[in-house]
Parts: C-alpha cells; sequence; structure tokens
C-alpha cells in the first residue's frame, strides 16, 4: 500500500477511529463503579452523539451558501 | 484503495447480511428501547405504591421470615431465598420436596419488616415485550435464531465500515448533503450514524448474542456445580432445619464486600443435600454480575468454602449489563436511548437505499458532481 492510500485511509478512518475508542473506554468505565466511572461513561458515549450533532450543524451542504456547496473542505 | 472487484465483494457481504437481519434488528431495536427505561416504566406504571409495614423499622431475621413463608404453603420446604436490592422484600421458592421440578414450585414475596405477603407483581406489557426480544415466545430456538441475526448484524456492521471508506474518499467526515436527492441525504445519514455507532452496536450486538446463549451456559455451569458437588452428598437425604439466617451471615463474613443474591437450601439443583448454598455478588456494577456460591454446612453451621465461577458464565455475566445498558444511571440509558435510535435510522436508510438502488442503466450515466456519489452508488447496487 502507497503512503498515498494510508494518508487518504487515515482522513477517512481518523475521526471514527477515535470515537469509536472514546466509545469503548466509555462502555467499560462504567463498570468498574460508579461516580466517577459512571461520568467517564457519559463523556464516553455522548462523544458519538454529538459527532452527529456536530456534522448536523456544520457539515451540511446548504445550496447557495458559498464555501458549503464543496463539503470535502480538508480535502482540497 | 480497494480495488473494484473488492468493493463489490464487501457490497454483496453487506447487502445480504444486513437485509436477512433487518426485519429481526428493527424489532429488537423497537422492543429495546422501552426495555432500556423497564425500571423507570415499570416504577410507574405500579398502581398505589408497595410500602413496607413498619418503613425503618428492625427487620425480622431470615428464619422468620422462612416461618412465615412456611405458614403460607403447609406441608412444603423451601427450595430457594433471594433477596430484593431497593427494598426489604424477601422471596421465598417453596415446593413439595427439595428435589421438586420447577413446575412444582411456588414463588412468593415477604415484607421483612412484618412477615406480610408482598403482592405479586404484574407482569404486563414490559413483560411481553421482553419475551418478544429475547426469543419472540419460541423459546431455546427463538432466543439461538435471535442470536444467528446477531452474528449476522455484526457481520454488516463489519463490511459497512470496510465499504465506508470508498464511499468517503472524496467526502469529508460527516458530510450531510441534505439539500440533494433523496437517496444521497440518505447515503449520507446513513454513513454518518452509522460509523459513529460501530463500537456501541458491535458491543451491544455481540453481549445480546452472548446472552442468547444463557440457557445452555446457565445449564453447563449448574451440570459442573452439581458434578463438583455429588462428591460431597453423603446419601442420607437433604438436612432440614439448619438456620438459614446463620448460613447468610456467615458466608457475608467469610466473603467480605458482597451481597447475597440467593440461596439454595440443601438437596435442590445447587446445593448438597447438607450444605445450604449462599450464591454472593460482588458490591461494584463490574462483580454485581459474577456469581459466587458459598457452602455453608446445614447440620454443623460450618463454613465449607467458595466455588468460583467458571470463565464462560463469568462472560455470560459481564455480558448482561453491556447488552442492557443498565450500569451508569439514567444518563447512560438515555445515551444508550439515542444511540438505539440512530442504529434504527441506519436499519431504515439502509433499507431504503437499498430498495431505491439505481438500476444498472442509470447507474452507468449517474456519475454527478461527486466521484464519492458515483462510487457509492456502484458499490451498492452490486
Amino acid at each position: 500500500m502507497s503512503m498515498r492510500a494510508d494518508t487518504s485511509l487515515t482522513r477517512i478512518f481518523g475521526i471514527p477511529a477515535l470515537v469509536g475508542v472514546v466509545s469503548l473506554v466509555g462502555l467499560v468505565s462504567a463498570l468498574f463503579g460508579d461516580r466517577g466511572w459512571d461520568a467517564a461513561a457519559w463523556v464516553g458515549l455522548a462523544v458519538p452523539v454529538a459527532a452527529v450533532a456536530w456534522a448536523y450543524v456544520c457539515r451540511r451542504v446548504i445550496p447557495g451558501s458559498p464555501g458549503r456547496d464543496r463539503p470535502s473542505l480538508d480535502d482540497a | 484503495m480497494m480495488t473494484p472487484k473488492a468493493i463489490r465483494g464487501w457490497s454483496f457481504v453487506h447487502k445480504w447480511s444486513s437485509l436477512a437481519c433487518t426485519a429481526f434488528l428493527l424489532m429488537l431495536c423497537l422492543t429495546g428501547m422501552p426495555l432500556i427505561f423497564h425500571h423507570e416504566i415499570e416504577h410507574a406504571l405500579e398502581e398505589g405504591e408497595w410500602a413496607p409495614a413498619n418503613p425503618g423499622g428492625p427487620l425480622l431475621d431470615l428464619d422468620q421470615v422462612l416461618a412465615h413463608a412456611l405458614a403460607h404453603r403447609p406441608g412444603e420446604v423451601p427450595v430457594f431465598m433471594s433477596f430484593d436490592e431497593d427494598r426489604p422484600v424477601v422471596n421465598v421458592t417453596t415446593a413439595p420436596t427439595a428435589g421438586s421440578a420447577e413446575g412444582l414450585m411456588h414463588f412468593a414475596s415477604f415484607d421483612r419488616t412484618s412477615g406480610d405477603l408482598v403482592p405479586a407483581h404484574e407482569g404486563g406489557v414490559m413483560e411481553f415485550l421482553l419475551q418478544l426480544h429475547t426469543d419472540m415466545f419460541l423459546g431455546l430456538p427463538g432466543m439461538l435464531f435471535l442470536g444467528a441475526m446477531g452474528l449476522l448484524f455484526a457481520v454488516a456492521v463489519v463490511s459497512g465500515v470496510v465499504l465506508y471508506a470508498p464511499f468517503m474518499r472524496k467526502l469529508g467526515f460527516g458530510t450531510l448533503r441534505l439539500a440533494q436527492s433523496r437517496r444521497v441525504k440518505w447515503l449520507d445519514w446513513h454513513n454518518l450514524l452509522g460509523i459513529v455507532t460501530v463500537a456501541w452496536a458491535l458491543v451491544v450486538g455481540l453481549t445480546g448474542v452472548v446472552n442468547t446463549l444463557a440457557t445452555p451456559i446457565v445449564g453447563l455451569w449448574r451440570a459442573d456445580l452439581v458434578r463438583e458437588l455429588s462428591a460431597e452428598r453423603d446419601g442420607g437425604g437433604p438436612v432440614a432445619g439448619g438456620s438459614v439466617h446463620g448460613a447468610v451471615e456467615l458466608a457475608r463474613r467469610q466473603v467480605p464486600g458482597n451481597w447475597v443474591q440467593f440461596v439454595a437450601f440443601p438437596g435442590t439443583g445447587y446445593s448438597t443435600d447438607r450444605h445450604f448454598a449462599v450464591f454472593l455478588q460482588g458490591d461494584t456494577p463490574v462483580t454485581k454480575h459474577l456469581i459466587t456460591p458459598a457452602l455453608v454446612d446445614a447440620a454443623t453451621g460450618r463454613f465449607d468454602g467458595i466455588r468460583p465461577m467458571p470463565w464462560y458464565a463469568k462472560a455470560l455475566s459481564l455480558s448482561q449489563p453491556l447488552h442492557f445498558g443498565d450500569y451508569g444511571g439514567l444518563p447512560l440509558k438515555v445515551l444508550w436511548a439515542l444511540l438505539n435510535g440512530a442504529t434504527i435510522v441506519v436499519l431504515g436508510s439502509g433499507l431504503y437505499l437499498w430498495l431505491r438502488r439505481p438500476l444498472a442503466a442509470t447507474r452507468a450515466r449517474a456519475p454527478g458532481p461527486q466521484a464519492g456519489a458515483a462510487v457509492a452508488a456502484r458499490a451498492e447496487g452490486a
């Protein structure tokens, strides 16, 4: 696999991998205790939910809004 | 990057694994939604909440509670005793003999502050949903079938992750082209909601699969336990009349930091003829599900050691909270519900994308402005 393919995979899967790892940490942490552990679980599993909210607010492609019609901003 | 052939292969896997399980997964997600909040819902539905006769008053000892229970069932012997977590209630199972079949057993709950009978819980709608969710009223075959659907779901999730790469080659994370065609719009929702819920969906899906194996796992554990304990049976028939209160207190002293989940009386399938088996659970969310039987000699009151769970029973026990989402308070349940909702949208949009898949002819002339959509269309229609 070439360097280019590697960086492209990192670009595609970077954020999803981060969301996945944080979710897993959250899923496991509440098993270990209450209070702080529970709070860590809430934060961890709030991350995928927040990612969706962020995408809906910031990554929506709205017609007629300049700069938004090209969705892959970090792709240029 | 993936070759077109690889994309076609993964599309095939994603399409068929999804199609085979979508209907059942939708049923599981929809029935699962209220089940996340079953505790809260049952609490709200309870008519005239039950209260102990002497709230805060002294608790009867377990031998006294047992005497009340046996007075209600003359001629029967105790089989199991279990304890409610959030109220001073002791549940006593009795039967004509200690070795009676399950169908002959009688279950009743008693107020530990007075010895009065506590009215039985009405199963109602939550019981119905749970049964539908667990085995679709088909017993073990239904459970195992839903387990197989869970495995297919895991295959669909993994193949979906692989296909995410060609779909997103030219798109930034989270792109939602909501103004474009319905298909593109739902494709973007499918990809976004699918990819951010991968970890949660795999954990809940695979722990659900483990839970479908509960009947054989518990059966195996019990068989192992009985085989191990049968060496200790002396064949003189079950010892009757030992103090269950003393046995529970002794087990709790010997194994600190534990709650008692239930007690099996001598001569039942979960104990020996001469031992109380006191099933202890830990007091943290992770050890709460790990059950350790402690044996107490019913005749002499001597502590005869513990029998830790085998690994396969531990795996089942730890799968339960991770599937139910009931181990981190109400906020965790709310997040569970939101992620479950996202999964419902992923399932629904996946079905929509398949139903509205482009025909071969339209596919050839539909590259459109976004190359990603073209790859997507090709992969989807394969």
